[in-house]
């Protein structure tokens, strides 16, 4: 197998910026990427399928494969999903799972690698996007013996950029882009739209009072808001705080 | 608001460039570790010209915190005299075709807000002066940011690992779309440039 020419690439990110429903986009990805050994591929929210109203999720996956990763909630335990929630980093899955077993990770998350296998899913690549909704975004590709040589994954990583904007731009169109807090601001947002007090979530968070209040000057200036009670209905509007709330599971 | 300043070398604005110079030493050079020319803490090179475009921000303080820098391309550019090996095609040349280099933001204010007011000005230059396309050389990253606020870029090369990131090629169009898009995008209800510092003799030509 080898990688996508860079002129299907070009082509595919003209058509992906043009299109007026989502069969524009997926039906050229699917064949895409089928020609380069590819034959499974999600882009969308890193959310449960179940929670997919919080943002969106487009699937191209080999038939049995979608309902087993939701039914299972492998989402809870797979070190694919891990890694590009909190790390970010583009990354093979293979490498996902040489580090997930490295650091002890539990027989259950490494399990997903070897059902995947069994749908034909040897090895593969995740790429992170910008969120949706406060809701951090993914694009992943599979297959069984596919090029993910360093070449091809810079080719994945175009194709999967453009695909996911263009599904994103259909389900979405344009909005204000939420800002992008840390994991802590998160954290501080959340309690505070609670109406804790800054001594309260030092508390709760076990870090000083004084660090909370500049947590909560970060997220001021982020949503340019005077007041941090302003920035929370900010956050509750854009969807940042919905994903504060419901993201503690993953993150 | 945003200062538009023209020309590397306008005598009126020699405490803005400055400040620019400075900020750009510090980014690119402290900062990213990039290997670039560096004069008394400041960083400038062959292509800060007379007749190239700065877009500068400050906050409240004065203190400048957001720049970029745009070429026309009709001329010696980056993009084709340094990166020209990465388009697969036609590199992108004309009077109406701006590179944008340069874009500097301080690190206190990264996902601040700021660098979406550089990019409603970078629009608002483009529409005032007539430009119709911008390319440059960008991260993948930030090329996905970018669509994500309303830009569609079109990618005139295969990505290039250039110190550790992958880089592209790419254009993107100039229109007041785009600038509808960007100003819905970062919450900004009007025109971001406060001023527009034109070199002298470019003052007088146009009287």
């Amino acid at each position: 197998m080898s990688e996508i020419p860079f002129a299907l690439v070009q082509a595919f990110s003209e058509t992906c910026l043009k299109a007026i429903k989502p069969g524009d986009i997926t039906r050229p990805l699917t064949k895409l990427l089928d020609d380069v050994g590819i034959t499974s591929w999600y882009a969308g929210s890193l959310v449960h399928e179940s929670e997919l109203d919080r943002g969106f999720g487009f699937f191209g996956m080999p038939e049995g494969w979608r309902e087993r990763y939701a039914e299972a909630r492998h989402c809870d335990a797979d070190p694919v999903f891990r890694h590009v929630l909190m790390n970010g980093s583009p990354s093979l899955w293979s490498e996902c799972r040489e580090r997930a077993a490295s650091s002890g990770a539990s027989k259950r998350s490494l399990s997903v690698f070897d059902e995947a296998a069994e749908f034909g899913l040897e090895n593969g690549f995740v790429m992170q996007t910008p969120g949706f909704g406060g809701v951090p975004g993914a694009v992943t590709f599979g297959g069984t013996e596919p090029d993910l040589s360093t070449k091809a994954q810079l080719s994945l990583r175009l194709v999967g950029a453009f695909a996911y904007e263009g599904l994103r731009r259909l389900v979405e169109g344009f909005k204000p882009v939420p800002p992008s807090l840390s994991k802590r601001e998160l954290e501080v947002l959340r309690w505070s739209a609670e109406g804790k007090t800054a001594w309260e979530i030092g508390t709760i968070l076990t870090i000083g009072e004084r660090t909370v209040r500049t947590y909560q000057d970060h997220i001021k200036v982020k949503y340019r808001v005077p007041t941090i009670i302003q920035a929370a209905v900010r956050a509750a509007l854009d969807g940042t705080l919905a994903f504060a709330q419901t993201s503690t599971r993953y993150i | 608001m945003v200062h538009v300043v023209v020309g590397a070398t306008n005598p009126n604005c020699r405490g803005l460039l400055a400040a620019m110079f400075r900020q750009r030493y510090d980014v690119f050079i402290k900062e990213k570790g990039w290997k670039l020319k560096s004069y008394n803490g400041l960083e400038f090179d062959q292509y800060d010209t007379p007749d190239t475009i700065y877009l500068m921000d400050f906050d409240r303080n004065d203190d400048i915190v957001a720049s970029m820098r745009m070429n026309r391309t009709d001329g010696p550019y980056m993009l084709a005299d340094i990166f020209g090996e990465v388009c697969e095609g036609p590199i992108p040349r004309g009077v109406d075709v701006w590179e944008l280099t340069r874009g500097a933001l301080s690190k206190s204010m990264r996902k601040s807000g700021y660098w979406g007011r550089m990019q409603c000005a970078m629009l608002e230059s483009a529409l005032l002066w007539g430009a119709k396309k911008a390319t440059g050389f960008f991260t993948v990253d930030h090329i996905m940011k970018q669509m994500r606020v309303g830009l569609d870029i079109k990618p005139l090369g295969p990505p290039k690992i250039v110190d550790g990131e992958a880089n592209i090629a790419a254009e993107f169009p100039f229109n007041s779309q785009t600038l509808e898009r960007l100003r819905l995008s970062y919450g900004i209800d009007g025109p971001v440039i406060e001023q527009i510092h034109v070199m002298p003799q470019q003052t007088k030509a146009a009287a």
